[in-house]
């Protein structure tokens, strides 16, 4: 959704809130906010004004629910091949399952949130893992780094530019 | 926007395919290839399908204006198998049964790998598919 969009969104939301209070109020015997209604209804001006703010607000509410109805234009993906016969492209939440099938090889990994972008070298992975404390940092990272880009090259067939390991925690539960 | 659709004339008229019927051929081929764990329809058509309904084409988009056809696949890929082989295969099915049994020209069958699943996961999947029927 554009960030007009989510703006309006806002405002709309800010209105609602409004009017909710302004219901629980009238329930509750606090009759200020129907006496407002009164008075903004109360003159030909102020009815017009009235009906053009809500005319507005419709029209900009059925755009924003328009927005948010409409699937998203593609997801997000990676394309393998492009050739005569046609295209082949992996989605980035196919990649993510590549990633956490391979991880499962490595020793010590107790938790992983892949994170993958893509440049025209390749892809980027940044792999934010949580390891047991025994563990040798630097190898388990050595061993991410070659397992995934291994794993990412012969079953996704994809490029793989960089893999970046981020030690997030350490599995403090473990002995 | 009927008047593009192609058009197999013959002496004793024209014979129309609608693009329904060439998805759910491409459909059927690209189930059959080995590594191929189910089509991806959309979570729309997955709770349709689970109310009883199979749609054979979920996971297909046709379009087929003018002479040749455009396919683009949507599936989700068993683990372990290499990506781009299986792609290439459902591509070739694809593109055989379509122009077999359709006598459309096929002009390109786009692979879109929406997902992994293990074997478990895929046998889940389809058993889910056969159990509503």
């Amino acid at each position: 959704m554009p960030v007009i969009g989510r703006l309006i969104l806002f405002v709309y939301n800010l209105i609602m809130l409004v009017i909710a209070g302004a219901v629980i109020a009238i329930s509750l015997g606090w009759n200020y906010p129907l006496a407002y209604l009164d008075l903004a209804v109360s003159t030909p001006e102020n009815r017009i004004i009235l009906g053009t703010v809500g005319i507005i607000l419709v029209v900009l509410i059925l755009v924003v629910l328009v927005w948010g109805l409409k699937a998203p234009v593609g997801t997000d993906a990676v394309i393998v091949d492009k050739g005569l016969a046609g295209e082949v492209s992996i989605s980035i939440a196919a990649t993510k399952v590549i990633i956490m099938k391979a991880v499962k090889q490595v020793e010590g990994v107790k938790d992983l949130r892949p994170i993958v972008g893509q440049t025209p070298a390749g892809l980027v992975v940044k792999l934010h893992t949580m390891i047991n404390p025994e563990q040798s940092v630097p190898e388990i990272a050595q061993s991410l780094q070659a397992v995934v880009k291994d794993n990412l090259e012969k079953v996704g067939g994809l490029q793989v530019a960089e893999i970046k390991v981020l030690i997030d925690d350490f599995n403090a539960g473990s002995k | 926007m009927e008047n593009n659709k192609p058009e197999i004339p013959n002496d004793l008229g024209v014979i129309r395919i609608a693009d329904e019927v060439v998805s759910t051929v491409a459909g059927l081929a690209a189930v059959e290839v080995e590594g191929v764990a189910t089509m991806s329809g959309g979570w729309g058509t997955d709770l349709v399908e689970k109310l009883g309904k199979r749609n054979l084409g979920k996971g297909i988009k046709v379009d087929a204006t003018g002479e040749q056809t455009i396919i683009d696949i949507f599936i989700v890929i068993e683990f372990g198998y290499a990506i781009p082989k299986v792609a290439e295969n459902v591509q070739k099915e694809v593109k055989i049964a379509v122009e077999t049994m359709t006598g459309l020209t096929v002009a390109a069958v786009n692979v879109h790998v929406v997902s992994v699943m293990t074997k478990k996961a895929a046998a889940e999947a389809n058993e889910g598919m056969i159990d509503s029927n």
